[in-house]
């Protein structure tokens, strides 16, 4: 059985340099005219571009530019805002904490309301 | 772009240069009269027309060569097996041919379409290094999955005998 087993072995080894040398020895039939109709025939088809990868980042980096452009306008609405505005009034430094409404008539509002009280 | 006659010149002395490369890797995976060697080999050559421009010499000819040909034996592969064989015959599945050799090929031909790429390269005398340019993955990945290959053929090769 053990010989039966390594007969094989060595069977299938020999196949396996066999099928290597093949590849080697390997010619191609078609030659001449016929080749040359075969390249015809294969250049009717339109190549494909060689831009193909570089046009996908400039599109990328465009849609992210024109993100940033609707996004950055909108950011306090969409994501709020917080943080200590000062504002000098009559040479006085004034502090006070802001939330959302930042812009100059959200200012005056809460200055009106603070000093109104 | 280069122009079109600049690769139209490239691409026939591309071809003249590898043709028995082409047709010797058409002729290992044509597998019934349905796609002729002659049909395969046109389509090879179609294939590489249409990637040339994208062959950035990263790799060898030769390489790039197997790629996109073993990549276009496949896909036919594939549509040929989705399709009935001509004259209601099926396609071999099981070697029921005496001839050793034939068994061998039958057996490689089984295998996963992974598997069997990484084979044929080998077999047909293709580096480690490149086959792992080939298949996209890495020569030490390469060299266990072909190992590992191997061992099951042999089993299996023991089994039909």
């Amino acid at each position: 059985m053990k010989q039966n087993d390594n007969k094989t072995t060595s069977e299938f080894d020999q196949l396996w340099q066999q099928r290597l040398q093949s590849a080697a020895q390997s010619r191609c039939p078609i030659d001449g005219l016929a080749l040359q109709h075969h390249i015809a025939t294969a250049q009717q088809a339109p190549l494909k571009a060689k831009t193909g990868g570089r046009r996908t980042l400039w599109w990328a980096v465009a849609a992210a530019a024109c993100l940033a452009a609707v996004l950055l306008p909108l950011r306090h609405i969409l994501f709020g805002h917080s943080g200590i505005r000062t504002v000098e009034i009559d040479g006085q430094e004034i502090q006070f904490a802001c939330n959302n409404d930042c812009s100059p008539e959200g200012t005056i509002s809460m200055l009106n309301q603070i000093v109104n009280k | 772009m280069p122009p079109l006659q600049q690769c139209n010149t490239k691409f026939a002395d591309l071809v003249m240069r590898h043709r028995d490369l082409i047709w010797h890797i058409c002729s290992d995976y044509s597998l019934s009269a349905a796609w002729e060697t002659e049909d395969a080999f046109q389509e090879v050559l179609c294939a590489l027309w249409r990637d040339m421009n994208q062959f950035e010499g990263r790799s060898s000819e030769r390489t790039w060569i197997y790629r996109v040909a073993s990549n276009t034996m496949l896909m036919l592969k594939r549509r040929q097996s989705n399709r009935p064989a001509p004259n209601g015959t099926a396609l071999p599945q099981t070697a029921e041919t005496n001839d050793n050799y034939n068994l061998l090929l039958q057996l490689i031909d089984q295998l996963p379409d992974a598997d069997c790429r990484i084979v044929r390269a080998h077999l047909d005398g293709f580096s480690n290094a490149e086959i792992a340019t080939i298949c996209g993955s890495t020569t030490a990945a390469i060299a266990m999955k072909l190992s590992r290959i191997k061992k099951k053929l042999k089993h299996k090769y023991e089994a039909e005998r």
